[in-house]
């Protein structure tokens, strides 16, 4: 890799903000801190409410971990169903254990009924239980009547999580609104506002990107898999005992779905369902079920397609349909968590500039951190291969049957490339993780031509795989011209003096350098069109690895401007 | 006040071409007036006329929409003060709540890359202009008003308004062709040219 | 209209102040007369511009001379580049009708900052670099 010096990457020039950006950020006033402390108090509130009520379920789903175990043997095991009209259907257990040499009888499975909308869900966790089976109970000490067959698992705990974070984000945004720096109050520091400015963004922008990836992840992903295999599933006779359009009634309004009871057989063993399609939620529109309900009359034959490899997963329509499409919502989710998160990141934040130290000086971070880079790329990639993966398995599945589709297998080529090329570009970021990083101190934090001024650096981490490694001070002019309906913006370096530049380690590690800027440069200008701005960059060759690349921007002065 | 766009060239004869001096700096280029073969105002204005105040201006990018209908839009202020120009930017979909405002107000109205507006952009301007007595728009392809007018641009045409910045010979044929036909690219490229010569 | 701007020079340093007439002649007395001291931007990118004073000049007349007082701004300095060059300028604006203006030269010495140097481009050349760093 060379020196690229003509294509040097230039970035965005956050230090500007703070010499000629204080309109954007003025302090709020006091009722702006009330305006924000009443939004920020909603999420407070709801999350408190929240954090309660998942509290309150949890202690006392976790407190059969208190009562102690006991043999249980199953006496009956069936699909129950309730009057509830969303989730009916539930495991209706009962076995026998002895206690203290006394013999009991329960029938409650676990401390919080597990209730199902489908059916073979609930006939799973049946056909796990069948009678006759031992295994062991927990019973309550204190009361030996009252005992269960499962306990709720840990991981449920995880849930407190979701209702924390709003917890977390209303009381940081109260504290930043009435306790947070002010851009206006710190003379060199402008960071400290913008970041929790641009902190709440960011995690709001994860909470999305994270619910949005794991719903698309560990839902929507593998049943577009399942429902896209559910057309090789096994063609099998079934007859209908009950079937309706279900109505569901929220704030929102009234959502219908189709609810088809039916009964089958596989190797003699009779089975029920009311599933209609693997994606089959509930929305508006009456009529399309109606329809659909009708061509199933109770009695009506029929046939359903039965999962080769687990009888109880079963669907009277094979194929996605159209439905799947409501299942993209997530992705929507994900995509605007995205956007935020890269917005609030681009934004310019405390980029190029940390506080001042005790002698004046002044530390410049680079404007993008490394791990950022990774994140961002990592999610892209995340994203593009999970979808892109779900239609590679059905080439991969059509070849090991001897039926390649060659088409489909044409036709994904190029969306298997670009999602390589993100796994490679992940790859090249993940690399550069292990590149030493650069810290950058001036004295005075402001250059003024002329005047005496100070640079130092310390390279952390691997320094001895660098080959070369340069600081030098750039000044450019940046012109920007409309042409059509875009901008364009052109740059033009004209000013490159290098403050450092060896092959040598320990002259890598740290250093300084002591100069003035010549008196007749011309100071950082910015106007709409046209600028001229100023930065450290910093450059680190190492061999068949990613180059160290890193820019500061720095200020400088015309004196009493 | 019209740029003085050959002033300064001898000035850099022995020393670098300064952005000042450049005679394809952006104030000259974009002074330059609207030319073609055959174009005459009152054949325009006499089609505009004929399609009762309205119609479209098409061609390519950089082959003088935008600056016809700036001096189009500058002919109309002088006798209607009612008069307004509102420019789209890029995958601008729909109009802002300033450019409603303005276009509301207003009785010619000229509309600059019109193409960038969505179907429901366009239905909405032309329900805000519905009562406007003008409505000239830019677009790179015919089809949302009449067309008054296809820009067309040529090596001679370019050769034309290189000769009007410039003493300098350049081969605008050449030019041209590198660039399409786009006459704003042509120029800017030579900016870059004087730039580093 | 017949306009003229006479300052005593065109060329200033910061913080000097700019003394000068103005003159004109018009067919009707203007309603409003003012002079401002302002930049702009030439070059590739688009113009860019601000006022930075002013001078109103009290029941213009038909026919008048106004002596004007100004004082040259620290920054922006006059400036050139390849991309951009600042300027400064008076500008004598008769309302209604037209305006006028005069480019002024306002830097440290009063020698426009030119950004073209070479010696500032020879980042390799070790000679070079002891001109302004020495470590």
């Amino acid at each position: 890799m060379g020196w690229p010096f003509e294509s040097a990457v230039i970035r965005s020039h956050a230090l500007m903000e703070f010499s000629f950006g204080n309109q954007s950020g003025r302090p709020a006033g006091v009722f702006g801190k009330i305006g924000i402390t009443v939004f920020f108090l909603l999420f407070l509130g709801m999350g408190l409410l929240f954090t309660w009520l998942i509290g309150h379920f949890l202690i006392q789903s976790f407190s059969a971990y208190q009562w102690k175990p006991a043999s249980a043997t199953i006496v009956s095991s069936s699909v129950g169903e309730s009057k509830s009209s969303d989730s009916p259907y539930f495991a209706e257990v009962k076995f026998r254990y002895e206690w203290l040499g006394e013999s009991h009888v329960s029938d409650q499975l676990s401390l919080t009924r597990q209730t199902y909308s489908s059916y073979d869900k609930a006939q799973s966790s049946v056909a796990a239980l069948p009678p006759g089976l031992v295994r062991t109970c927990y019973v309550n000490p204190e009361d030996p009547g009252e005992a269960v067959l499962e306990r709720a698992d840990f991981w449920v705990g995880l849930f407190i999580l979701l209702p924390l974070v709003f917890v977390v984000v209303g009381a940081g945004g109260i504290y930043g609104a009435w306790f947070g720096k002010d851009k206006a109050s710190g003379t060199l520091s402008p960071q400290a506002g913008k970041r929790a400015k641009g902190g709440a963004p960011w995690v709001l922008g994860a909470i999305f990107t994270l619910v949005g990836g794991g719903i698309l992840a560990f839902w929507f992903l593998p049943t577009l898999a399942r429902s896209i295999s559910s057309t090789t599933w096994d063609e099998t006779p079934c007859m209908v005992i009950s079937s309706r359009v279900k109505s569901h009634s929220d704030s929102d309004g009234t959502t219908y779905s189709v609810d088809i009871l039916y009964q089958y057989s596989v190797d003699g063993k009779e089975y029920k369902s009311n599933r209609y399609r693997l994606f089959s939620g509930s929305s508006s529109g009456y009529d399309t079920k109606a329809e659909v309900v009708s061509q199933y009359p109770p009695g009506q034959r029929s046939v359903c397609y039965v999962n080769p490899t687990n009888p109880t997963e079963v669907v009277l329509k094979p194929g996605p349909g159209w439905s799947f499409l409501f299942g993209l919502i997530p992705l929507a989710f994900m995509g605007a968590g995205i956007m935020v998160m890269i917005q609030s990141a681009k934004a310019p934040r405390a980029g190029n500039s940390a506080g001042l130290s005790a002698n004046g000086s002044q530390t410049l971070k680079p404007a993008a951190s490394p791990h950022m880079k990774v994140f961002g790329i990592f999610l892209v990639a995340l994203f593009w291969n999970g979808i892109v993966s779900v239609f590679v398995s059905e080439v991969v599945h059509g070849f090991s049957r001897g039926r390649p589709d060659w088409f489909l297998t044409l036709f994904m080529v190029p969306f298997v490339a670009v999602g390589l090329g993100l796994v490679a570009g992940f790859v090249y970021q993940i690399l550069a993780l292990w590149n030493p990083r650069c810290e950058i101190q001036i004295n005075p934090p402001v250059l003024v031509p002329g005047q005496p001024v100070e640079v130092s650096w310390t390279l952390r981490g691997s320094v001895h795989r660098l080959q070369r490694f340069l600081i030098y001070l750039e000044g450019r002019e940046e012109a920007t011209y409309r042409r059509g309906t875009s901008n364009y913006t052109d740059k033009e370096t004209f000013f490159r003096v290098p403050l450092a530049d060896t092959e040598s380690p320990l002259e890598m590690t740290q250093g300084e350098a002591k100069g003035a800027l010549p008196v007749d440069v011309m100071p950082t200008f910015i106007a709409s069109n046209n600028k001229v701005v100023w930065a450290i960059k910093v450059r680190g060759e190492i061999q068949r690895w990613p180059d160290l690349n890193e820019e500061f921007s720095v200020t400088v002065t015309g004196g009493t401007q | 006040m019209a740029p003085d766009c050959r002033h300064g060239e001898e000035e850099n004869v022995l020393e670098k071409m300064k952005a000042r001096n450049n005679p394809f700096r952006s104030e000259c280029v974009d002074a330059l007036p609207y030319r073609a073969e055959g174009f005459s105002w009152d054949i325009l204005t006499t089609r505009l006329q004929a399609h009762q105040g309205r119609g479209a201006i098409i061609g390519p990018e950089g082959h003088g929409k935008t600056t016809l209908l700036l001096e189009w839009k500058q002919r109309f202020q002088s006798n209607a003060p009612s008069t307004c120009f509102v420019k789209l930017e890029d995958r601008q979909h729909r109009l802002t709540s300033d450019q409603r405002k303005m276009i509301s107000g207003s009785q010619h109205i000229f509309l600059d890359s019109a193409e960038q507006l969505g179907w429901w952009g366009w239905q909405e301007a032309l329900k805000l202009t519905i009562h406007a007595k003008t409505l000239i728009i830019t677009t790179h392809r015919p089809g949302r008003l009449p067309t008054l007018m296809e820009c067309r641009s040529s090596p001679q045409l370019l050769a034309g308004l290189i000769a009007e910045l410039t003493s300098h010979p350049f081969d605008a044929e050449a030019l041209w062709v590198r660039h399409r036909g786009n006459i704003r690219l042509a120029l800017r490229s030579l900016y870059d040219h004087c730039a580093s010569s | 209209m017949n306009a003229e701007i006479r300052p005593e020079r065109t060329t200033y340093q910061p913080g000097e102040t700019i003394e000068g007439v103005v003159t004109w002649s018009t067919q009707k007395p203007p309603r409003r007369a003012e002079l401002r001291l302002f930049w702009h931007t030439k070059g590739k990118g688009d113009r860019d511009s601000e006022t930075v004073q002013q001078q109103v000049f009290d029941m213009p007349q038909q026919q008048d001379s106004r002596a004007f007082v100004l004082q040259a701004p620290d920054f922006p300095p006059s400036f050139s580049g390849r991309l951009i060059s600042l300027m400064w300028g008076l500008e004598l604006v008769l309302e209604p009708g037209d305006s006028q203006a005069i480019d002024l030269l306002i830097a440290t010495g009063g020698k426009e900052l030119d950004l073209q140097r070479e010696e500032w481009l020879q980042i390799a050349d070790t000679e070079k670099k002891k001109m302004f760093w020495k470590r």
